[in-house]
């Protein structure tokens, strides 16, 4: 068992080049700092507004219900 | 069955569309060509000292690896609204439909991207360079493209033939 936490220790240590050395402090810093939750709402955005586009396309526009027949064009109701 | 509703499907289209656009441009754009990375305008990787360079590459690979996260979340969600769209009644199983769906998320996911990353936020452009504005205005353009085939192809499943194509 310790032979397999050494193991799982060096693995971490090699999937996280940015957590000991000089530089990978300095990146560590980059990344988890005051800008953090700004630049995670940042690229959430244009993720969040696709999902109301997709969530219109799926339900309908405001006061519209779902639409029976066709969506986006002409209405034409066909059976499976 | 009296009525037929198309929606379930073309939403499920554009979700996957979306997340196979962000994985094009993930993969294609930030790794392979290495234009551009998701911050790469904020945190330069071109003309700087190695040093910089080696900390911005570091920091812009981290919110890479979120972009393609969150890209990976629309897709799995993508393909719960297609299996939930296919085992509907009223859902026409329309290829033609299907293919416009996700042409339409595709071209939604330059547009929105584009409009929102590369000229409001400025987080990256498509081409790190002075003159990037072309190469912004061209990966709008493929969204409206995108955009026009897929309403398109949608409206062409509509008309087309009838049932399991």
């Amino acid at each position: 068992m310790s032979v397999l936490g050494i193991e799982l220790g060096s693995l971490a240590g090699m999937a996280c080049p940015y957590c000991t050395s000089e530089v990978g402090l300095e990146v560590s810093a980059g990344i988890f700092n005051d800008d953090f939750g700004a630049n995670l709402a940042l690229m959430v955005l244009p993720f969040a507004i696709m999902v109301i586009v997709v969530a219109l396309i799926h339900f309908g526009g405001p006061g519209r219900g779902p639409a029976h027949g066709a969506a986006l064009g002409s209405s034409e109701g066909r059976g499976r | 069955m009296n009525h037929v509703n198309q929606r379930p499907l073309i939403a499920a289209g554009t979700m996957l569309g979306i997340g196979m656009g962000g994985f094009v441009d993930g993969i294609l754009f930030h790794q392979l060509l290495q234009f551009h990375n998701m911050l790469s305008a904020k945190l330069p990787v071109r003309n700087v000292p190695v040093r910089e360079l080696a900390i911005n590459l570091e920091i812009n690979m981290f919110w890479d690896g979120m972009f393609h996260a969150f890209t990976w979340i629309m897709t799995v969600v993508g393909i719960a609204m297609l299996w939930r769209a296919v085992r509907r009644d009223d859902v026409v199983l329309s290829t033609r439909t299907l293919v416009g769906g996700l042409s339409l998320g595709w071209g939604l996911f330059n547009l929105v991207e584009g409009v929102i990353d590369h000229h409001l936020l400025h987080l990256h452009h498509v081409v790190e360079v002075p003159g990037h504005l072309p190469y912004d205005v061209a990966f709008l353009a493929s969204g409206a493209v995108l955009i026009g085939l897929g309403v398109g192809l949608v409206r062409g499943g509509e008309r087309g033939g009838r049932g399991v194509e």
